[in-house]
């Protein structure tokens, strides 16, 4: 009777942890933003943010973002901004060329328009790698990597494009039981909190750049807006911010005119990375209120 | 003979793994942030690393796409200076080319440009003026580095103005005192919210102020 069991339970234990491999259960994501994602963001998400301000959210189809997943991405990003005080209306137009509506808001129109187009960058799945690491039962494990790209797109009343950046996030996905076990404890008795790789934090990390950098996005389309005059007479302004720089203080350094034939050796233009003395760190913004979902091009980690 | 062939593509499917940076995200997930990554065409990573990256070769053009990720650790690490500085010193570059482009082309050919720029850091706003005079001199204009001076009263009462009202008044203040010839323009660069990351550009010419960015 016992000799009929063990089978029994080795098959058992085999279905089991097949069904964990192949359901993604052991799986470790490690999540690289690359460009615009890795700088901080100013915007701290507060009700006030974008009172008053009526945005149109564009999340335009494609081979890489299909309808329903465009129309995930608008709901999301749509919830981020109501959250901070923003009149939102999505729109997924079907078509890239197809143009946004004339009128907005029930004739008003929209103050912003956010254009988002996604974009599957790189895929690769390491073929042999993941033919073995089958045969092992993933005892060594797949490797897939993928680069997503969203260019967002913020445009004034009329049409104007006042901010626009590319973001770009590059995912590496590994595969297997024993590499997922080891990480677990390595989570627990050497990574802090912040450095945790268990779980889905890579794609949260991702979600809080992502509705960050849309909103600091918004933010700044937002002032120039206001300062170019393309805001809507109904919306809010920003408050002002006295400075404390006098407009034009006068200069102890002697005055030099350049002309172009005489232009002395262009100096390198201060790069971003030239070391600027220490100074005292700002108390980070706290963080953006919380999306369970990843943007809809991710999927469900 | 079959597994060794076999084991020799597990290998060589594998071997690029070795060099990915993102084995760097194994000490945790804020070490992948301190590498600032690219992908580019192999192409123009041959030409940026030609010690590293082999030129392209067409028959394995054709039949795959083959790219580079190129990385490397950020000069200075995040924390270590101020947010907004570390943003607008990121992206410098890009801004000032943005400004001066519609600078130039709001000016005619003999134009004078003086540049002030107005930013809550010294050092920053330094390096955002030389930034903007360097970009007009390589577009072929004239700069100065001479400031347009103010009385000491109007510079007192636009001390209690917003940045974006005291410029309008200043430029005008400036024009009826006559600080600023007729081929002289003044540019001033700014930030204007403590939240934002990008930089406004005004252009003050013959007493006329306009926002061009």
């Amino acid at each position: 009777m016992r000799a009929t069991r063990a089978p029994m339970a080795l098959a058992a234990l085999l279905t089991i942890l097949m069904a964990a491999v192949g359901g993604g259960c052991v799986t470790v994501t490690l999540y690289e933003p690359m460009g615009v994602l890795q700088r901080p963001t100013l915007v701290a998400p507060a009700a006030s943010t974008f009172a008053e301000t009526r945005i149109q959210v564009r999340c335009l189809a494609s081979d890489d973002m299909p309808m329903g997943d465009a129309e995930k991405l608008c709901r999301l990003v749509s919830q981020s901004l109501r959250a901070q005080g923003a009149d939102t209306e999505t729109v997924v137009p079907r078509q890239l060329d197809e143009s946004p509506p004339a009128v907005a808001f029930d004739g008003v129109g929209a103050d912003l328009s956010i254009e988002i187009e996604s974009a599957t960058e790189h895929h690769y799945d390491y073929p042999f790698l993941s033919l073995v690491s089958c045969f092992t039962l993933t005892a060594i494990p797949s490797v897939a990597e993928e680069t997503y790209r969203q260019h967002v797109v913020v445009r004034g009343r009329n049409q104007t494009v006042l901010a626009e950046e590319t973001m770009r996030a590059r995912f590496v996905t590994y595969n297997g039981v024993f590499l997922w076990a080891f990480n677990y404890v390595a989570d627990w008795l050497f990574r802090d909190d912040d450095n945790d790789l268990s779980g889905d934090l890579g794609f949260k990390d991702f979600s809080k750049d992502f509705y960050g950098h849309v909103a600091q996005l918004t933010f700044n389309a937002r002032v120039r807006s206001d300062l170019l005059g393309l805001t809507a007479r109904s919306a809010k302004p920003l408050p002002a911010v006295p400075t404390t720089t006098p407009p034009t203080a006068p200069t102890t350094t002697a005055p030099t005119t350049t002309t172009p034939a005489a232009a002395p050796a262009p100096t390198p233009a201060p790069p971003a990375t030239t070391t600027a003395p220490p100074t005292t760190t700002a108390p980070p913004p706290p963080p953006p209120a919380p999306l369970d979902e990843p943007p809809a091009l991710l999927g469900t980690p | 003979m079959e597994a060794a062939v076999f084991w020799f593509l597990v290998l060589f499917s594998a071997a690029d793994l070795v060099g990915d940076p993102a084995q760097h995200g194994w000490r945790g997930r804020q070490e992948l942030r301190e590498l600032e990554c690219e992908r580019l065409s192999q192409a123009d990573a041959h030409r940026r690393r030609p010690a590293e990256v082999p030129p392209t070769n067409m028959r394995s053009q054709t039949q795959m796409e083959i790219d580079a990720l190129i990385c490397q650790r950020r000069i200075v690490p995040f924390g270590e200076r101020d947010d907004r500085d570390d943003v607008i010193l990121s992206q410098l570059g890009d801004e000032v080319a943005a400004l001066t482009a519609q600078a130039v082309a709001s000016t005619s050919t003999s134009t004078r440009f003086m540049v002030d720029a107005f930013y809550p850091q010294p050092q920053v706003a330094a390096k955002v003026r030389v930034a903007t005079l360097q970009r007009l001199a390589e577009s072929g204009r004239a700069t100065t580095t001479k400031m347009p001076l103010l009385a000491a009263g109007d510079i007192e009462v636009m001390q209690g103005l917003p940045l974006q009202d005291a410029l309008p008044v200043a430029c005008a203040r400036l024009h009826a005192e006559g600080s600023m010839a007729d081929d002289e323009a003044f540019l001033a660069v700014a930030v204007l919210r403590p939240q934002e990351t990008q930089l406004h550009a005004g252009l003050c010419q013959n007493g006329g102020w306009r926002w061009l960015r």
